[in-house]
């Protein structure tokens, strides 16, 4: 297990460098608006403008910079490690001190969103794997097809419109906003209740359908009925054999969309509801054309999405053991 | 003499499809006693797993509509509710699967699914049950127990994961054991030494056992009785060397002239039963083998009944055939077979 556990984190590192180089190469290389021209501001001469571009030593050839850069992110050299690059829009300031500020708000989201998704998807699954074909089946699988289909700002204003306090039908829950002014982890949490529910229903919707496969099939293998044959009881079959069983292919999952929406991917129930997330940071960043910003912030992503992997690798080794010979 | 510890009247088992009704057991009746083995043979799809697999109460769950009576240690279990089931599956009544790498959890360690077993049926200690499943893996040949315990099934030979698979049967001393293929799905070396140990385990526990198999020579080697199954039902049953010395049914005779025989000059092809099995949806009328037998007559039309015939009480067999006639045919066919062979 521990070897495992050694190769797995030396094949992420390797991973890390090829994305950092691809990230830099997209925005480096690749035509990009001109971040002297840019920082300079609307008003600048030629002058000014090739003065900043000194400064910032965009000057240089092409492979210096990228030395620079990577020096940056992987060495204590250039202002790393870690050095994201820092915000032209908001005074130098280091996108990693930004990516940090913005990162509880999003985490917040994200985790309750996982809880409530996972809470509903697992037995809403489970049920109707048990009750294949039943009318509980049936209805489970026409509305959770109708949430998949659902778009996430849809379905964040539909809840805004029926449920938020200001302009909502029924006045029960913070509406956009709310997130900044609340003081607390409680009052946050409060202001989280519409926001998490409407980014948890489409996931959760996706994962009660999967469960329900996996566990339509778990029920049907050998050793569910050697279970049964043993004499063990039926609630212990499912939940000790066929759920243990069904369960981790939606580990790997869970860990990757985990990963995705820590990264950003929750811009849509951020940018409706105004969480001040990383979501919202990234909205912002490409309204105002904050290029190393958006460059740190997908750096900074990438760098979520190979650690969540590495994650769910090694849990997935833990959870079946035939990974790991 | 007492009851036998196993007996199944005019057991009958459906499951109802789009198509019809699947009559896989269609009226069986049979009896073990404890510490016998009963073989029950036929090819695939003759009801034979279903049957064992209704002993134990497992088709319920998958709709099946099951009639007749089950009679273990005097009780009718088929009569009985799901949770009474329950206490007496894998206590009373053990069973053993074909493939043990399928039947076993992959994802839980051989020990936690041996201390499964034992906790189902008794209240007692993990640490306790631990060493009592040390003690099983032992009793059933595995080597190392205690290292044993603590693998996966993946890192187990095929042989190794059934003695574990039969440890776990043996986990709360049942008096039945139904093994539904036990030898199959591992080689032949690991297949004799697997009918030795249910051997040793029957006579030194008294246990009974229902061996289903497809294999004759599986049955020749531990079974003291015969059932054979053809399409739901037993056209043949009696203990072991009548069934092979002197076999009624031509389904019996067609499964015997089937198996490579070390004794007999090599056939350049052996005999293969002609034809398909039937149609358990809707077999055909009297006898089910009518249709591939080649001494069918005008009286096949009815269902013959399951009676002793060749003169021995305890061997009985469902075919309308003169005895005298079955004998000639099949002398006729042996010195035939050994012309051929030649």
């Amino acid at each position: 297990m521990i070897g495992y556990v050694v190769w797995r984190l030396l094949g992420a590192v390797a991973l890390l460098v090829v994305v950092s180089a691809l990230v830099f190469a997209i925005f480096n290389v690749l035509p990009a608006a001109d971040p002297a021209t840019l920082r300079a501001g609307k008003s600048a001469t030629p002058e000014q403008v090739e003065a900043i571009r000194e400064s910032l030593g965009l000057d240089d050839p092409l492979l210096v910079r990228f030395g620079r850069y990577m020096a940056g992110v992987f060495t204590p050299f250039e202002g790393g490690p870690l050095n994201l690059g820092t915000s032209i829009f908001q005074n130098n300031e280091p996108v990693l001190a930004i990516v940090a500020d913005r990162l509880p708000a999003t985490a917040f989201l994200v985790a309750g969103a996982v809880v409530l998704w996972i809470g509903i998807a697992v037995p809403v699954g489970v049920a109707s794997a048990l009750r294949r074909r039943s009318a509980l089946d049936r209805a489970t699988m026409i509305t959770t097809l109708a949430f998949v289909s659902a778009p996430v700002f849809w379905l964040g204003l539909v809840a805004l419109y029926l449920f938020a306090d200001d302009v909502g039908l029924i006045s029960v829950f913070p509406g956009v906003g709310a997130y900044d002014e609340a003081d607390g982890l409680l009052a946050k949490a409060w202001t989280l209740v519409l926001p998490w529910t409407v980014l948890a229903l489409g996931t959760a919707a996706i994962y009660a359908r999967y469960i329900r496969a996996e566990m339509i099939g778990a029920m049907e293998e050998d050793y569910v009925r050697t279970a049964r044959a043993k004499g063990v009881p039926e609630r212990r079959v499912v939940l000790n054999h066929a759920l243990r069983s069904a369960i981790t292919p939606v580990v790997t999952l869970l860990g990757l969309d985990l990963g995705l929406l820590l990264a950003g991917n929750a811009i849509l129930t951020e940018s409706v509801f105004n969480v001040p997330g990383i979501g919202r940071e990234v909205v912002t960043a490409i309204d105002r054309s904050d290029y190393e910003l958006i460059q740190g912030i997908v750096l900074f992503g990438a760098f979520f999405i190979v650690i969540a992997n590495l994650i769910v690798d090694v849990v997935y080794a833990y959870l079946d053991p035939r990974v790991r010979f | 003499m007492a009851p036998p510890l196993l007996a199944i009247e005019e057991l009958r088992v459906g499951f109802a499809t789009e198509a019809g009704t699947v009559r896989a057991v269609d009226g069986v009746s049979l009896t073990v006693e404890s510490g016998r083995v009963l073989g029950v043979v036929g090819e695939s799809g003759c009801g034979k797993s279903t049957l064992a697999m209704t002993i134990l109460g497992l088709t319920r769950g998958e709709g099946a509509e099951v009639s007749g009576r089950i009679v273990l240690g005097g009780r009718d279990i088929a009569a009985l509710d799901e949770s009474a089931l329950r206490r007496l599956r894998g206590a009373e009544a053990a069973m053993i699967f074909q493939d043990p790498l399928a039947s076993l959890h992959p994802l839980q360690r051989i020990g936690s699914q041996i201390v499964e077993a034992i906790r189902a049926h008794r209240t007692v200690a993990r640490a306790a049950a631990a060493a009592r499943a040390a003690e099983l893996l032992r009793e059933v040949g595995v080597p190392d127990p205690e290292r044993r315990l603590r693998e996966y099934p993946h890192q187990l030979s095929g042989g190794m994961r059934q003695r574990a698979m039969i440890a776990i049967a043996l986990a709360n001393e049942p008096r039945l054991l139904i093994a539904d293929e036990p030898t199959t799905a591992v080689d032949v070396t690991v297949q004799a030494r697997i009918l030795a140990l249910l051997d040793r385990l029957r006579r030194e526990r008294g246990m009974a056992v229902v061996l289903i198999t497809h294999d004759l020579g599986v049955v020749a080697e531990v079974a003291d009785e015969v059932a054979v199954m053809y399409a739901g039902r037993i056209v043949e049953r009696g203990p072991v060397e009548r069934i092979f010395a002197d076999p009624q049914h031509p389904y019996t005779w067609s499964l015997l002239a089937s198996v490579p025989r070390i004794d007999r000059p090599p056939a350049r092809r052996l005999a293969q039963v002609g034809g398909r099995p039937p149609s358990l949806i809707a077999p055909p009328a009297g006898c089910h083998f009518r249709p591939r037998c080649p001494h069918e007559f005008d009286r096949c039309s009815a269902v013959p009944g399951l009676e002793p015939r060749a003169g021995d009480p305890g061997h009985l067999d469902r075919c309308w055939l003169d005895p005298e006639r079955k004998r000639e045919l099949r002398e006729a066919a042996a010195s035939a077979g050994i012309e051929d062979g030649r």
